[in-house]
């Protein structure tokens, strides 16, 4: 599938998500994985061999809740579709798969935190 | 990677065996339950991850498939929550099948991974024994209602972690102390007794007849003659249960939800609804039937106080349930049969202002007040009560205690026993045990009449404009009195006293 042309705003937070999870001992498999019904930020894979699926979002402060709390259902499905279709893209039927949030809070210039947050979707 | 461990699901008073087989497998992360869940068990789902997660194991990221097989029959109950999470954990640890051979388990879970009390126990226990189960572990709440089960091994656990160390073999459970039947000593004190009803012999002979013949009984009488307090102390004169009635009391219970922290049932179950219950509350009902007042009621007794101010529909619908001694309830998802043999005890007042026929007050109602009232009590109904008694308001001589001392429940109860024993003897070859549950074909092979009393009957019969089923019901009643008077046939006297308890319908109904 032709990669969508893809929005270069979040970069900077999704490379800091990436090194901190490749600090954690995940390996990179694709950056920004696009198909027509949605994108996936990271995709890596852990030490136990699961390819993990990962939304990073940033915010700056949480006066508007928390980021992860951006990630709604519609948000889910569109990256459980994305999955599938990555999934069968590669052949990577009969892996383990889990999916992550990388949540990132710049609470003032330069203090930031990071927070990964395993397994998000569960129905 | 597999695991089976069977448990139970009921369908009225009666227990499947059900297998419920967890399967985890690679893939998206999901969390499935197959096999018609209703919604308690669906909602499990959430209960049981936190109860995982809290109780230090990981619940796995994987594909999870829990299936409840036979898979066409509805399972109802919270008590899945336990063999699924201990099927998901075995799954995942790869504990071995051969470790839960034959082994059921039973339990709800609480978020914390404590096992709480679940209900309808014993009925899922008496089945899986029959089904010979060898080994079963239940919620420690429940032990109670455990202890009378014989053929089992049974092991009470409160946390998830218990269950899945016993299925490692790493910590081992002593299984729950057996108790026999036969040694309970019960003596249950009732807080009342008939020696506190001054006067009234007459009624409290009529109580004495229908208690041991389970005779029903419909009192009608003056505000404040004493029908409820007569009628109240009905069970402390009635013998205990024995083992199968007193399992099939504690089954429905325990369906029910009412054990509390009762062990088994041994007093008849006295119920006394209020005038407002709805006909489904009666006779049970709902989406997936409960057990309706009739049937918390078997091997007891079913009082209705203020018996026509019940709704029609409540009142007719126990004309079944009456003869049959058992009810069906038939649903779109399930019909299902409780056992509903009760003795109906009613009492009420014979007009609207309370005091039509009494000696000291005057009746202010009109004749049709009075016809109106009367006749919220049908037919059909009237012609199932075995005894119908006058409770008159009680004169103050015999309030003051001056009169004899009146008799005590412990007599009573001692008459009871024996002409409930005399029953038993006679019935032995055949499958009931009270003279009321005699069929057409009983009654000629038990109940011989002399001469002068089938000419008696016949006039009776004649005079008094009797159906088929209150002839028959007469003769049960004679024979009752008969056996409390420890006669091997019936007399003619015991006949006529049992027509003297049917001749209140001229007077009350006709006129």
């Amino acid at each position: 599938m032709e990669a969508i042309k893809v929005n270069n705003l979040g970069k900077k937070w999704e490379r800091m998500a990436e090194n901190h999870l490749t600090s954690k001992g995940y390996q990179i498999i694709k950056r920004n994985y696009c198909t027509k019904m949605g994108e996936i930020d990271l995709i890596m894979k852990d030490i136990d061999g699961y390819y993990v699926f990962v939304e990073v979002k940033k915010r700056t402060g949480i006066d508007y809740g928390r980021p992860v709390e951006y990630i709604n259902k519609y948000k889910m499905k569109k990256i459980i579709r994305t999955s599938e279709h990555f999934i069968v893209a590669n052949k990577l039927n009969g892996n383990d798969f889990r999916f992550d949030a990388v949540e990132i809070i710049e609470w003032e210039k330069g203090k930031i935190e990071i927070n990964h947050i395993k397994n998000i979707f569960i129905e | 990677m597999l695991a089976k461990i069977a448990t139970c699901t009921l369908t009225g008073i009666d227990g499947e065996i059900v297998e419920c087989e967890s399967d985890i497998s690679n893939g998206l992360p999901s969390f499935s339950i197959v096999g018609l869940p209703d919604t308690a068990v669906k909602e499990s789902k959430d209960r049981i991850r936190a109860a995982v997660n809290n109780s230090g194991f990981v619940f796995p990221v994987k594909r999870i498939t829990v299936n409840l097989s036979p898979a066409s029959t509805k399972k109802i109950g919270s008590h899945f929550d336990l063999p699924i999470a201990a099927g998901i954990i075995a799954a995942s640890k790869c504990i071995p099948c051969s470790k839960f051979k034959d082994i059921a388990i039973l339990g709800e879970l609480s978020l914390d991974g404590r096992v709480n009390r679940i209900n309808g126990l014993l009925p899922m226990l008496i089945a899986l024994t029959q089904l010979s189960v060898k080994k079963a572990i239940i919620p420690y709440g429940n032990a109670n209602e455990a202890v009378y089960i014989h053929g089992m091994e049974i092991y009470t656990v409160k946390h998830l972690q218990e269950v899945i160390d016993f299925l490692e073999d790493e910590e081992t459970i002593e299984p729950l102390n057996i108790s026999e039947f036969g040694d309970l000593h019960c003596e249950c004190s009732y807080e009342c007794d008939y020696a506190e009803v001054y006067g009234q012999e007459n009624a409290k002979r009529a109580i004495e007849i229908s208690a041991a013949g389970n005779h029903n009984l419909l009192m009608i009488g003056p505000p404040g003659s004493g029908k409820t307090m007569l009628a109240k102390r009905y069970p402390t004169i009635l013998p205990f249960l024995d083992e199968s009635q007193a399992m099939e009391v504690t089954k429905i219970y325990s369906i029910a939800g009412l054990m509390k922290n009762r062990s088994i049932m041994l007093e008849r179950p006295f119920r006394s609804p209020h005038h407002t219950l709805s006909s489904v509350s009666l006779t049970g009902g709902g989406n997936h039937p409960r057990p309706g007042e009739i049937s918390l009621a078997n091997h007891g007794v079913l009082y209705l106080d203020e018996f026509p101010e019940f709704s029609r529909k409540a009142l007719e619908a126990l004309r079944q349930p009456l003869e049959d001694k058992k009810v069906t309830i038939t649903r779109v998802s399930s019909s299902i049969t409780y056992p509903s043999n009760f003795v109906l005890i009613a009492s009420m007042n014979p007009c609207p202002c309370g005091y039509y026929g009494d000696s000291h007050h005057e009746c202010k109602c009109s004749i049709g007040d009075i016809r109106r009232y009367m006749s919220r009590i049908s037919g059909p109904i009237l012609d199932r009560m075995d005894m119908h008694i006058e409770v008159p308001s009680v004169a103050f001589d015999a309030l003051n205690g001056k009169e004899q001392r009146s008799i005590s429940s412990s007599q009573i109860r001692e008459s009871v026993i024996n002409a409930r024993e005399r029953q038993n003897k006679r019935f032995i070859n055949a499958k009931i045990s009270l003279n009321s549950e005699m069929n057409n074909r009983q009654i000629k092979h038990y109940c011989n009449l002399n001469t002068e009393s089938k000419k008696l009957l016949e006039t009776a019969f004649e005079k008094m404009g009797l159906s088929a089923r209150s002839y028959n019901k007469i003769i049960k009643l004679a024979r009752t009195i008969s056996d409390i008077e420890g006669s091997i046939d019936i007399e003619t006297n015991h006949l006529m006293e049992a027509l003297s308890y049917r001749n209140l319908e001229t007077k009350y109904w006709n006129i």
